[in-house]
């Protein structure tokens, strides 16, 4: 018996709105403070109120426990009121709306009064007919003397809501399957070179048979020398059997068995020989912006960019994308200072100031991917398909209910109208007096408009 | 920028204000043709609006949604637009002093505090060029553009209210629409194009996301703010619905709503960072 009084007070308490209410705008305030403080900043980012912030989870706000327990309380809230209207709306949708008597209709707020010839009969019958023919569901009967006749339209539109929060639901599962099994990692890879998936730390529970191997790898550039894209061409190998070559770009991933390989980011190795005046020399492998320090002296050489078609009249931009003329730009410092600068060609030495030398023996660009697996993804684009579905008939197919007594005077007929359409009440009340011929109460509207 | 750019932003930037000036003294005078001739001013600046962002189309070869300066001249269209589509719909003139102002204030915020290098179009980095952040920007401009038409049917709501608490009959609250109806107006600006288009603009955002870098979502503070928007006026929705906010609570929640809207678009380019950064400018 206490069990039972437990769960209706928990039943109750989820399926309130007010708790919906209140949750939108909890969530909405605690969404804000995390964009206020910085996330995922490392310690030092928060100086002495580190300690505080971590104990609240403030510097990872969007992933700490009380924020996913208000998303999960908003979870339960949308579950428990869908169910929990689900009987009603099925029986709106299913039955139409009761017939109402003169005396019922005056107590709504779309009304109006009319009076017409002919008999009760003919009037109520030409009235259907209208409505139907206006694309109502209409249903007539009988009361003593009076017909009442009921309508409605766009009842469709009655599991807008329901159908909008359940697609709610399932975009928030789909985001809950992201972030416990989705699986991603980054690989730089130069042309010719490839990496197992399962080599890859980040990609847990990756197949061991399957690899990603870089054919090729171009960066584009526009005639001013600003980046226009990247390009790698890409395969796929199953237990060294190629499955599948595709160039991707920046926008337009690579898609395999659950797996996206996109373009992410780019660099060069380049292989550098420095000697020194004295003969002692160093090998490294610098990226574009990286210096080494020249053995024996206080200079350091920079590598500034790549060229791959050189033109001394357009430096430091190129003239193709094609290396035509491939040369390295670098800076020669003396502690801060710029002392000289040149453009070394691949593979032939070129000599510094104070007789020591640098050598560029290989340029490999490498092409940065990110291989990311998410078996959310698909889950949440099918609840925003859902949750678009409900707004449709939510908002665009707002449901209608029409009702008319009509009861005999003389030889003629005088009709009750009322009407209603909680969601769109100004272009329905103009349906209204098209539906039952009558015009809108003129002093109402002259108090309404404006000329 | 080229001179023709030049011309059509100022011209525009022009033919807002004018029309704004017309609105303005209809809301004092009541003459209707003032307002008739705000309205024919206002259908004017759309067009050379809309032009400028031909031309920009044209010179960028691509919709020219990207940088801080198309999307304000989108902005701008976006709000005039949906006025003159409301204004035939609804008839109520006296909104157009409260809606086409917000227009050339975008503008003159362009005028005043862009400078020519930031307004010119840009070569596209890489993860830029994709159909989705059109779609995206679209959706976002007419959304924005209902809000800020909501914003200001909000602030007339509140208007016509005190004028009536104080029992006034003469002057420019006695001649505002009465209370229900700009209920009604706000209630549907928000309701049947706001709030589905913003929901549309954060989806095609997320899409976009997940083909430039792989992540739908990543509480980039754009993001987040679009989202608390959407919460709002979500809450504003249920409100009405379940609990009968109108009136005063629900003038108030478009407003709240709108300074969500602006601080989504101006406040966190600027006082918050994040992958949106290129759009600061």
């Amino acid at each position: 018996m206490s069990n039972q009084t437990w769960t209706d007070r928990a039943w109750n308490f989820f399926s309130s709105m007010k708790l919906g209410l209140i949750l939108l705008l909890v969530i909405a305030v605690a969404a804000i403070a995390g964009t206020v403080i910085p996330q995922n900043q490392p310690p030092q980012a928060y100086g002495s109120s580190y300690e505080l912030y971590d104990a609240l989870g403030l510097t990872d706000m969007y992933h700490t426990w009380w924020f996913l327990v208000l998303l999960a309380l908003l979870s339960m809230n949308l579950l428990v009121c869908s169910v929990h209207r689900f009987g009603a709306l099925q029986r709106q949708f299913s039955a139409l709306p009761a017939a109402k008597k003169a005396e019922d209709l005056r107590s709504l707020a779309t009304k109006a009064t009319s009076v017409q010839p002919g008999s009760v009969d003919a009037v109520a019958a030409t009235i259907a007919t209208r409505w139907q023919q206006a694309g109502y569901r209409v249903q007539r009967q009988s009361d003593g003397e009076t017909q009442l006749i009921a309508a409605d339209k766009g009842r469709w539109g009655i599991w807008g809501s329901l159908i909008t929060h359940l697609g709610m639901l399932v975009l928030l599962a789909g985001a809950v399957v992201s972030t416990y099994m989705s699986t991603e990692d980054q690989a730089p890879l130069e042309v010719g070179q490839q990496v197992a998936l399962s080599e890859l730390g980040g990609l847990l529970g990756a197949p061991s048979n399957v690899a990603i191997q870089v054919k090729d790898f171009k960066t584009i550039y526009r005639e001013d020398g600003t980046i226009q894209d990247w390009l790698s061409t890409l395969t796929v190998l199953k237990d060294g059997q190629e499955q599948l070559t595709q160039t991707i770009e920046v926008n337009q991933p690579l898609y395999y068995e659950g797996y996206k390989f996109y373009q992410a980011f780019y660099g060069a190795n380049m292989v550098t020989h420095v000697t020194g005046p004295n003969g002692e020399s160093r090998d490294v492998r610098l990226e574009e912006g990286e210096a080494v320090q020249v053995p024996g002296t206080k200079l350091a050489v920079m590598l500034y960019r790549y060229v791959p078609d050189f033109d001394p009249a357009i430096a430091p931009q190129t003239k193709s994308n094609e290396p035509n003329n491939p040369r390295v730009i670098y800076v020669v410092y003396e502690g801060m200072k710029q002392i000289d600068v040149g453009a070394a060609q691949i593979g032939v030495p070129e000599t510094l100031p104070g007789g020591a030398t640098l050598g560029i023996v290989s340029h490999r660009p490498y092409t940065g991917l990110l291989i990311r697996q998410d078996p959310g993804v698909n889950i949440v684009w099918l609840g925003c398909a859902i949750l678009l579905v409900g707004m449709g008939l939510s908002f665009y197919l707002p449901y209608r209910r029409i009702w008319a007594a009509i009861e005999p005077k003389g030889a003629q007929a005088t009709i009750a109208w009322a009407g209603i359409s909680p969601k769109n009440k100004v272009a329905f009340v103009d349906e209204f007096h098209r539906l039952t011929e009558t015009k809108p109460d003129v002093a109402k509207e002259n108090d309404d408009g404006l000329e | 920028m080229g001179w023709s750019e030049n011309l059509l932003f100022y011209l525009t930037f022009a033919l807002y204000g004018i029309a704004s000036l017309l609105y303005v003294s209809y809301l004092a005078l009541r003459k209707p043709y003032l307002a008739q001739s705000g309205y024919w001013i206002t259908v004017a600046a759309v067009t050379t609006n809309t032009a400028a962002l031909v031309l920009r189309y044209l010179i960028a070869g691509y919709l020219p949604l990207t940088n801080g300066y198309e999307f304000l001249l989108a902005f701008s269209w976006g709000i005039a637009a949906t006025y003159l589509i409301a204004e035939r719909y609804y008839r109520i003139p006296l909104a157009g002093a409260f809606v086409v102002p917000v227009a050339w204030l975008i503008l003159a915020y362009v005028a005043m505090l862009m400078d020519p290098v930031s307004r010119a179009s840009r070569p596209l980095m890489p993860a830029l060029q994709s159909n989705w952040l059109t779609y995206h920007v679209i959706t976002a401009m007419v959304a924005y553009g209902a809000f800020a038409f909501s914003f200001g049917v909000g602030v007339m709501y509140l208007w016509k209210k005190s004028a009536i608490k104080s029992g006034r009959t003469t002057g420019i609250g006695a001649h505002l629409p009465s209370p229900e109806r700009l209920d009604e107006i706000g209630y549907r600006l928000i309701a049947a194009v706001g709030f589905p288009l913003l929901t549309l603009c954060i989806i095609t955002g997320a899409i976009w996301a997940e083909f430039a870098w792989g992540r739908y979502w990543a509480w980039d503070p754009k993001e987040t703010w679009s989202a608390i928007t959407w919460l709002i006026y979500a809450a504003y929705l249920h409100a009405r619905h379940t609990f009968g906010w109108r009136g005063n609570r629900a003038a108030w929640m478009a407003i709240i709503g709108f300074m969500a809207v602006l601080f989504t678009f101006f406040g966190v380019n600027y006082f918050l960072t994040g992958l949106h950064a290129y759009a600061k400018s």
